[in-house]
């Protein structure tokens, strides 16, 4: 693996990336974060989201579980 | 502007994940790699995020950041262990021994 082509390609993809960046306009307002707001969304709005994250997470175990024990 | 600096933290950390996967033979580098990566992403989500959209009761930027982060570690996990099962196969850990699984 040629580590020198590999660093110019990557160089060359922050360039390609960091361009349209840079070149970004208009007005960006940064407003007042509260915590208050991310805990309400979480339990109303995303509530079913949330749920779902939990289920993946019992299928994730599981199938780690399943593969990382092997046939013992 | 401050935007454009938070996205180029997040392209930087990106650049460097990126690196990492492509030049690592080693698995769990390439996991570590790969973490980078996605904390780039969350962190340019975070800080975009909190210009546009936070505080305004419509959409929050932070909730799809937890749920990034939970995918985030399933993925890891779900690298680990597959790692795991290399190494119990092989006895040692190198992504060319998985040369017959690709397409």
């Amino acid at each position: 693996m040629n580590k020198y082509l590999a660093l110019v390609s990557v160089i060359l993809f922050f360039i390609a990336v960091i361009v349209p960046v840079l070149m970004m306009s208009g007005a960006f307002i940064p407003v007042s974060q509260n915590i208050t707001f991310y805990g309400y969304d979480l339990f109303n709005q995303y509530v079913v989201p949330f749920e779902l994250i939990s289920v993946v997470i019992v299928g994730a175990i599981l199938g780690i579980i399943y593969v990382a024990r092997g046939d013992e | 502007m401050f935007v454009s600096a938070i996205s180029f933290v997040a392209i930087l950390l990106f650049a460097i994940g990126l690196y990492g996967v492509i030049t690592s033979r080693v698995g769990i580098k390439m996991l570590i790699s790969i973490e980078i990566m996605i904390n780039s992403a969350i962190l340019n989500l975070i800080g975009i995020g909190s210009y546009f959209y936070a505080g305004s009761g419509t959409i929050s930027p932070y909730v799809f950041a937890l749920f990034a982060i939970a995918i985030g570690v399933i993925e890891s996990a779900v690298g680990l262990g597959l790692l795991i099962a290399v190494y119990h196969r092989f006895g040692k850990i190198d992504i060319s021994l998985l040369r017959e699984i690709r397409w």
